[in-house]
């Protein structure tokens, strides 16, 4: 049988979970609400996490842009998709949500401006 | 003429944005916002991880994003904002004093202030942290400014003291912009931070956290070279023969943030030596009348959501201030920390029949709690709660109806 | 060629430079660190003593004395803030008392004004003195200074006036040949006819280059020390001092020139000169001194600790003299306790000494270097407008806690010293010197050093070389998109 335990991080709460793989089906223990019971089936069968980084930007105020996943990503590809984050040099002006790379590392996730950055 | 304003705001965090707009919101017709940084949104702008905005937008938010929604609601309205101007005093008669290079030194006079300018980190001398002045040794939160809006690292293998959220998060972040961190080491038996920053900053990357540790010593020429930690016991003292050395560059410390507040000590408010905040009342009004404080210069919140919340209720009592002259000062009674709260906000509460929300903090994480609200001996309001951890700031809204012009209200939990 | 060369840019080297500088003569001081007024002179109790406390007929009790009185006049020339607080010796049992006693016959002996003062008195002027107080020793001249400051006065004066400064010169060598030193550096040679060795507390080794025989040893003292925020004023008014024991004069209280209180020092015997560590227990040690003397001292408010080495010498009074088998080569070593308050007389000392082997003429276009505008923000409205007008940059605070502008930094690392690091800034007019120990402004200082200067911001030091505070710029993989 399949047993693990964690965190849930759903909310500030911090319930400990535990999951466990009977017969093919998961059962979550330990949530307080419904969201833990699909957080802790999630981090056990496909854990995603949101990227948060910079990109490099010209002509702003300051030399980098504050960028983030649009959606939860796989947890595998975090370091993938600071590679390509990195490469990136961007001129402003940008507007908060603009598409910075669409369909990072061929998911369906783009980065995007966590704000504007005026040109100066 | 002097300038003249209803309501002015120092600091354009989340706090000062939040009560420019709950003032101007709610009648103040002039109102000035006086940022000393190049734009408005203070520390969120380097705060560029997830998690803020979930009470407040309903969505989760970076830092900087949630900057940018608070930026765009003052947008529409007609507040006016000085930024790179530094607010030098204030006096009792409410001048504010500020300067910056274009306007020079001005003198402005205001109906009501509203100190809302943040809080700065404890360093290693607050902590006595043994060993020499070395490069490689600073705050956690100058380390995140220095990679998230300058674009530098300040060193590549990293130790970091402290497991409060901005130590944690600077972890991850060293970590995925090429650093390695060695570890996290924290001198209470249990962490600061939020859970999820524990997941996901530290177990994510497998990045140890040291739980009841500290720092024996630091060494190196000018550079940081070397960190032992030691475990301590109960009372904090460290044991024998249990150091741990870390070849390290940098050390990063996360252990605690101060409310700022010169500006006010500066006019003899009345202090809270705990929260190193003003005492205030349910209106956020300070011991002086017609100022305000909110945010994280009055006490340091864990989430950004309380802050704008807070800070929109005392710009929206500066502004009932001003337009009514709401000088209420019957049916005050006084709020009181008891077992096992560290402190409570407000501090005073004016009796009537609107809500009030109780702010504290616990002194050490508790399972199975029960919260009281006291009036004298006798319990007012019960509350049941499965978890409480001094990381995490509770937030309790009661209808002050149930209170009676009587004894001093006090706040106590016990275990159950 | 050179006619003298001072080694070392301490409160003792400065000093000389400033008084060599009105003659018509080359003069060239020489620091190994890359920043002035880095050593024993930054770390210390920054107190210009009274006097009574060195042995009548030292030279400790001599120079002390004169360098109090010479104190007033140099300050006022090149405005550098200075004041005459008093202070106040604590004697707390029988034995202090008598102690006490005899140090205000010696006060009297070295010509100092003092007073003793009984319970009463003392616990008026210093409320927080502690009601176990028996007996105090008052002496008015005791005044308190920032040391670098009056430092970067006196050079910034010197090299206005002509006096050259290579700072990141380390010496390695010095030979003697004819009449002739020729002083070897880490990148140059120079020559001269005068070495004035004020290099500290590495003194010794100094000498040890020209000659075998140095009669003294070097024994680097270490002192730690607490300094508590501004706006604890009413914690005291004056320098507190406890009786002092043949350790020395034990663990004071002090309020700085900028309205700081310092508390200690302890007293460690260290190896090594360079050993400026704090200790929890000799941070321990300060507490529990201050604790026998005071009520209500503010730890709250402290902000910052730091260690400092006093160069005591086997010899325990200071070494002013030609060496005997190396004529032109004067020494001036073991300047500790009370060093600071000696400085100018040493000074003075020396300049005489060198006047006696000739006379030195006079520069016709000696003028003393005005400094720029300091303290903007304690200035009159009327007077900020008008600077603010003439440059901007007067406008712009840097540095919140102290307020501390643009327009002051770029002053200091455009004037005659040439400031290159955020230490040498923050000595010059204080951004991180307050509650957030540069937590806030250390960002800002870093961006106007690398603009000011041209340099990348990875360059900029925190004081010497090696202590770079950025390491790499992120991003680098480069591509457009």
């Amino acid at each position: 049988m399949f047993k693990k335990e964690m965190t849930c991080i759903v909310c500030p709460r911090g319930c400990i979970l535990t999951v466990t793989k009977k017969d093919g089906d998961y059962q979550v223990e330990g949530n307080l609400c419904k969201r833990g019971i699909n957080y802790g089936i999630k981090e056990v069968i496909n854990p995603v996490r949101q990227v948060t980084s910079t990109v490099k930007i010209e002509d702003s105020i300051h030399p980098r842009l504050p960028v983030v996943t649009d959606k939860e990503i796989s947890k595998d590809l975090i370091f993938e998709v600071m590679d390509e984050i990195n490469k990136v040099t961007l001129k402003a002006p940008i507007h908060y949500r603009d598409i910075i790379i669409k369909n990072i590392c061929g998911t369906d996730v783009n980065i995007i401006a966590s704000r504007s950055m005026d040109h100066i | 003429m002097m300038n003249q304003y209803d309501v002015v705001v120092i600091g354009g965090g989340a706090g000062g944005m939040s009560s420019a707009l709950g003032a101007y919101q709610n009648g103040a017709k002039k109102v000035l916002l006086v940022e000393r940084d190049i734009e408005l949104g203070g520390i969120l702008q380097q705060c560029i991880h997830n998690g803020f905005g979930l009470h407040h937008y309903k969505e989760e938010l970076t830092g900087p994003a949630y900057a940018e929604r608070l930026k765009q609601e003052l947008m529409d309205t007609e507040i006016d904002i000085k930024l790179q101007t530094t607010v030098l005093k204030i006096t009792k008669d409410k001048e504010v004093h500020m300067m910056n290079e274009k306007d020079g030194y001005q003198v402005i006079q205001a109906k009501a202030i509203i100190a809302s300018n943040g809080c700065r980190e404890r360093t290693r001398h607050q902590i006595d942290i043994p060993g020499k002045r070395l490069s490689g040794i600073m705050t956690a939160g100058l380390a995140q400014r220095y990679l998230n809006i300058d674009g530098y690292l300040v060193g590549k293998k990293v130790l970091i003291l402290g497991s409060g959220d901005i130590g944690l998060i600077m972890a991850r972040r060293m970590t995925l912009e090429g650093a390695k961190v060695l570890g996290v080491a924290e001198i209470m038996p249990y962490s600061n931070g939020l859970n999820r920053n524990i997941v996901q900053c530290l177990h994510d990357y497998d990045i140890p956290l040291y739980l009841s540790h500290t720092i024996a010593k630091v060494s190196g020429n000018d550079r940081l070279e070397q960190v032992t930690l030691s475990e301590v016991d109960e009372k904090f003292q460290m044991k024998e023969g249990t150091n741990k050395t870390f070849e390290v560059d940098t050390l990063l410390l996360s252990v605690g943030l101060i409310p700022d507040n010169k500006l006010l000590t500066d006019i003899s408010v009345k202090m809270n030596p705990i929260t190193n905040g003003a005492y205030v009342n349910d209106k956020y009004q300070t011991n002086i009348e017609g100022i305000f404080a909110c945010g994280n210069s009055l006490h340091v919140h864990d989430l950004v959501d309380y802050v704008s919340e807070e800070s929109y209720e005392a710009g929206k009592n500066a502004a009932n201030y001003v337009l009514h002259q709401n000088k209420v000062k019957q049916n005050i009674i006084n709020v009181k920390s008891s077992d096992h709260i560290h402190y409570v906000i407000p501090n005073q509460i004016m009796l009537d029949n609107k809500n009030v929300a109780f702010k504290f903090r616990v002194t050490k994480p508790m399972e199975k709690a029960l919260i009281m609200i006291k009036q004298g001996n006798k319990i007012v309001i019960e509350i049941k709660k499965r978890h409480l951890l001094p990381a995490e700031m509770e937030n309790v809204k009661v209808n002050k109806k149930v209170f009676k012009y009587d004894d001093d209200i006090s706040i106590e939990v016990k275990g159950v | 060629m050179y006619d003298v060369i001072i080694i070392g840019s301490g409160i003792t080297g400065a000093f000389i430079a400033h008084f060599l500088a009105k003659y018509d003569i080359k003069v060239l001081v020489l620091e190994k660190d890359v920043e002035v007024s880095d050593g024993v002179t930054k770390a210390n109790s920054a107190i210009i003593h009274s006097g009574y406390d060195p042995k009548p007929n030292s030279l400790k009790a001599k120079l002390n004395v004169l360098g109090n009185k010479m104190y007033g006049d140099i300050t006022k020339e090149l405005n550098v803030n200075f004041k005459r607080i008093g202070s106040y010796t604590l004697a707390f049992d029988k034995e202090e008392e008598v102690q006490l006693k005899k140090l205000y016959q010696q006060g009297n002996k070295n010509k100092v004004e003092t007073y003793l003062l009984g319970k009463k008195e003392l616990r008026a002027k210093e409320p927080n003195i502690k009601e176990t107080v028996r007996l105090g020793l008052y002496a008015p001249t005791t005044g308190i200074i920032a040391p670098w400051e009056i430092v970067y006065a006196l050079l910034e004066n010197a090299i206005y006036n002509g006096v050259e400064l290579k700072t990141n010169h380390e010496v390695i060598d010095i030979k003697k040949e004819k009449n002739i030193f020729c002083v070897k550096t880490k990148e140059n040679t120079y020559y001269t006819r005068y070495v004035i060795n004020a290099s500290g507390l590495f003194a010794h080794k100094i000498t040890q280059m020209v000659t075998n025989d140095v009669d003294y040893e070097m024994r680097y003292t270490r002192g730690q020390y607490y300094v508590i925020d501004r706006g604890y004023d009413d914690y005291v008014n004056s320098v507190i001092y406890p009786t002092p024991t043949n350790k020395g004069k034990g663990v004071l209280i002090v309020p700085t020139i900028h309205g700081n209180i310092l508390l200690g020092p302890t007293s460690e015997i260290v190896d090594n000169p360079n050993d400026t560590e704090v200790t929890k227990d000799g941070l321990h040690y300060i507490k529990e001194h201050i604790d026998y003397m005071m009520n209500h001292t503010p730890y709250k408010g402290i902000i910052r600790s730091f260690s400092g080495i006093r160069p005591k010498t086997s010899r325990e009074d200071f070494i002013i003299e030609e060496l005997k088998d190396v004529k032109h080569f004067i020494q001036v070593a073991g300047i500790e306790s009370p060093g600071l308050a000696s400085a100018p007389a040493i000074a003075k000392m020396v300049e005489d000494s060198l006047l006696k082997k000739e006379q030195l003429p006079m520069k016709s276009d000696y003028r003393v270097y005005k400094q720029k505008n300091l303290k903007i923000s304690e200035k009159p409205i009327d007077e900020i407008n008008r600077l603010i007008k003439q440059n901007p940059k007067y406008g712009k605070i840097i540095c919140r806690c102290e307020s501390i502008t643009e327009g002051e930094i770029i002053d200091a690392i455009k004037g005659p010293l040439g400031i290159k690091t955020v230490d040498g800034i923050k000595r010059k007019v204080r951004p991180g010197s307050g509650r957030c120990q540069g937590g806030f402004c250390q960002p800002l200082i870093i961006e106007i050093l690398a603009r000011e200067l041209k340099v990348r911001k990875t360059d900029i030091l925190l004081n010497n070389v090696g202590s770079n505070i950025l390491i790499v710029e992120t991003k680098q993989s480069g591509g457009e998109k």
